[in-house]
């Protein structure tokens, strides 16, 4: 046999020594939640109580009303108390409220709970909720769901009245909202003086202990959180970014996350294997759909949106945009809001109808029109400009940055058509006429379209306390938005979590705001 | 090297000014208004022309002020002061192991090319190209965190967990340099003076080490130089999959979200490193080649 050259054996000997070396950290991967990456069911594991969250993208900032991101929400929502809590069946529960009264139709009286205070032992107030409401008021965000609200009063320190300018049944569910986040004044006064938000001062379960920009936010437990029963099991919450989605499935599997509320359904098979890690689904309120600018040659043609119902393939859409997890949607509204309607303009992919449609419309050899979309949507677009290609449709996709991209240029009418989200609110009434509302135009009415029968109708929700009687016009209000079709609704997606096998406490909702409070080992 | 990175901002910047995009709209969000717009425009002085805006920009750069980023409101320095070692230290690893790698894995293809190793070190090279960094990447995740547990997937925490990205950063160059110092070590045992040597009775580790690799490294400086500051901001990649905060993914996410700061402030120190690393590059030139130096040597004297 050939003697082996001393090269050889030195890359061989390098070789070694680099598995040797790989080899000695076996066992000892341990990541800053302190689980260990060893792949047995076997082997007992022990877990500490910091938690690592791995998230896609890092937060832009601690105001509450400043950007609506999901993960600013994400991060904010365990940093921030509302008035009003969502309970497990969408409900709104008082939370820092501890009673709220309506004393007239116009009137609300809410006292706070008395033993609540900030971060920085300092007491939340009747004036802290008043400059917070007002900023939410104010803000754009807030938009038509505040619209009913004309002030907040301070009555003593511990009470506060809202007036509203009608029947406003939905306050408590919009109390809930994250711009309703409770900061005290003069922290913000001090924030909005220097335009520095880094240092916040919270109300919530947690508060800042460091944040590295790009990579990390890290909260611990407010001691001086007032309600112990849900006060936080964990240590330490840690939001770390991972942008790649693989990389954040193989985190949770190995043990460097503990959480991971993006999970990506590619990663679905491998992850369903691993006994060392659990796949959590739920129902999700994010519609995605097509507004069409209704103040267009095209489509401010009625035929031509009717056409557009039937020209795209909504089955596929949602194959291809969410791997088939999901409901095909043809309402405006999604199914986990109050008197939803399963298609009630009866629509299907039918390409031929589309086609007849276009011909009566005086369109039968198509138009061109640009398709504003985030490259999130890629696919989605993708195939949209196939199903419309062939009723004779020519779709010209233009990639916009940011979905807040695409409102300011719907604003200037600058945008025919676009794939967007809207996660919907419980009640139809703080959604509909938001988005399609004459009051929304020049925010999120983002079609710019406008129905006067609508306008008289949107009154009614509002009609009364009980969601009971309400829904007769939320149904109402979809029938009419379906005759009209200023938008072409494809799918509700679902939500999924990837979370360690031995993670306690993982509640998803529909509404995408998790509490962290309860995760533990 | 000045004007190289004040040339390099000017372009970036005419870059961003130039490209679409409303950064308003990225900075309120769902609060944009026209109104709301115009004030940020004015706070943030994008209402001045763009020699004013850039001279402005130049200026503050030089005094070491490299602004607030748009998104987080936070100093431009605070991120790259997170960025910039992450990414050195991936880059100064990476860098390191190809080289140690490659240059013996080179001489030893150039003075035995028709041998086994020769073969595999080929097929090793063309795979280093031809493959894909995201996807050598997840194959080594997959293999060593998930099935053996060996080492993290993600983040810069301790050395165990610069490992894996620093051999897919090194990768694809590994087989850059290993071929450039084949092809070019080949060139050189074919030249005269190495036949002179041979002729002479020197040994054949003495011709490969003495007399022809000296000269081989030369165009193999030039790609290791021009490597490194590759990697400098190519390595988003490898950061966006291992999840590490560094130059490259600052970069990206910058021009992503119209972040003209960040992005400005992250093309310059990655140009003064290119521009560093061209410096060194050529101070090995003379170092390894008499020649160079002496010419330097003579235009002195004579002037």
């Amino acid at each position: 046999m050939k003697k082996c050259s001393k090269f050889t054996r030195a890359l061989a000997l390098l070789l070694v020594a680099v598995m040797s070396l790989s080899a000695c950290s076996q066992g000892g991967t341990s990541s800053q939640s302190g689980t260990t990456s060893q792949g047995t069911d076997a082997d007992p594991v022990a877990h500490d109580n910091d938690i690592v969250v791995a998230v896609a993208a890092d937060i832009s900032g601690f105001d509450p009303t400043a950007l609506s991101s999901l993960y600013n929400q994400t991060v904010l929502w365990q940093m921030y108390d509302r008035l009003y809590e969502l309970d497990e069946e969408k409900k709104p529960v008082p939370h820092l409220a501890k009673e709220a009264e309506m004393v007239s139709d116009t009137e609300w009286v809410i006292s706070l709970v008395e033993e609540a205070k900030f971060s920085d032992g300092s007491d939340v107030t009747a004036n802290d909720v008043k400059v917070c409401l007002d900023r939410a008021i104010a803000c754009g965000l807030g938009g038509a769901i505040f619209a009913p609200l004309q002030s907040v009063e301070v009555v003593d320190e511990h009470t506060i009245k809202i007036n509203t300018s009608s029947l406003y049944p939905q306050l408590p569910i919009a109390l809930t909202n994250l711009i309703t986040c409770i900061l005290p004044a003069s922290y913000i006064e001090q924030a909005e003086a220097s335009g520095d938000w880094t240092q916040p001062i919270t109300s919530g379960r947690y508060k800042l202990k460091e944040r590295v920009v790009g990579e990390s936010v890290t909260l611990i437990p407010n001691e001086y959180f007032w309600d112990e029963s849900t006060a936080a099991k964990n240590d330490s919450l840690t939001f770390r970014v991972v942008p790649e989605a693989s990389t954040r499935t193989i985190m949770v599997q190995t043990g460097e996350a503990d959480l991971n509320t993006e999970f990506s359904t590619a990663d679905y098979e491998i992850a369903a294997a691993d006994p060392n890690v659990k796949i959590y689904e739920h129902e999700s309120s994010v519609m995605t759909f097509m507004p069409l600018d209704c103040q267009t040659e095209y489509f401010g043609n009625e035929k031509v949106r009717e056409a557009m119902q039937y020209a795209i393939d909504r089955e596929s859409v949602l194959l291809v945009q969410a791997n088939g997890y999901g409901t095909v949607n043809y309402s405006y509204i999604s199914p986990t809001c109050y008197g939803w309607l399963d298609n009630p303009g009866g629509y299907s992919y039918d390409p031929e109808k589309a086609k007849e449609l276009l011909a009566e419309a005086g369109y039968a050899d198509g138009f061109t029109f640009d398709l504003y979309c985030t490259s999130a949507f890629t696919p989605a677009a993708t195939l949209i400009q196939s199903n419309l290609a062939e009723v004779g449709i020519t779709a010209n996709i233009q990639m916009m940055e940011s979905v807040d991209e695409i409102v300011s240029r719907a604003v200037d009418g600058n945008m025919p058509a676009c794939i967007t989200t809207w996660g919907c609110n419980p009640d139809p009434a703080l959604v509909l006429e938001r988005n399609i509302g004459e009051s929304a135009l020049g925010a999120y009415n983002v079609s710019r379209y406008v129905n006067e029968e609508l306008e008289e109708l949107w009154q009614y929700g509002s009609i009364s306390e009980n969601v009971e009687d309400r829904i007769p016009y939320y149904e109402q209000w979809q029938e009419i938005l379906c005759e009209a079709n200023p938008w072409v609704p494809l799918y509700v997606g679902e939500l999924f979590a990837l979370a360690n096998a031995d993670l306690q406490g993982v509640q998803l909702n529909t509404e995408q705001c998790y509490n962290f409070y309860d995760l533990h080992y | 090297m000045v004007p190289v990175v004040i040339g390099v901002i000017f372009v970036v910047y005419l870059i961003m000014y130039l490209s679409p995009g409303d950064v308003t709209a990225t900075i309120l969000g769902s609060n944009w208004t026209p109104e709301g717009a115009e004030i940020i425009r004015e706070r943030l002085g994008l209402d001045r022309s763009f020699i004013e805006q850039f001279i402005s920009y130049l200026v503050n750069f030089v005094h070491g002020d490299f602004g607030i980023s748009y998104i987080n409101s936070t100093p431009v320095i605070d991120q790259l002061s997170v960025a910039f070692p992450n990414t050195l230290i991936l880059v100064i690893i990476s860098i390191t192991l190809a080289i140690v790698l490659s240059i013996p894995i080179g001489i030893r293809t150039a003075v035995k090319p028709n041998s086994i190793f020769s073969g595999f070190a080929t097929v090793f090279a063309m795979i280093g190209i031809a493959a894909p960094g995201f996807w050598i990447a997840l194959l080594l995740v997959l293999l060593f965190s998930v099935y053996l547990g060996w080492l993290p997937a993600s983040g810069m925490e301790n050395w165990k967990s610069i490992i894996l990205p620093s051999i897919v950063l090194s990768l694809s160059f590994m087989a850059g340099i290993s071929r450039m110092m084949r092809s070019s070590m080949i060139e050189s045992l074919r030249t005269d003076y190495v036949r002179t040597a041979r002729a002479k009775g020197v040994k054949p580790k003495g011709i490969t080490y003495v007399h022809a690799l000296k000269n081989a490294l030369l165009p193999t400086i030039t790609v290791i130089g021009s490597y490194t500051g590759e990697m400098l901001g190519g390595a988003v990649i490898c950061e966006t999959v291992f999840a590490i905060p560094g130059m490259g993914r600052l970069m990206i996410e910058s021009v992503l979200s119209h972040d003209v700061p960040c992005v400005l402030a992250a093309v310059s120190v990655m140009s003064i490193c290119v521009a560093i690393m061209s410096l060194v590059a050529d101070l090995l030139y003379a170092y390894f080649d008499p020649r160079i130096k002496a010419r330097y040597m003579r235009g002195r004297v004579s002037r």
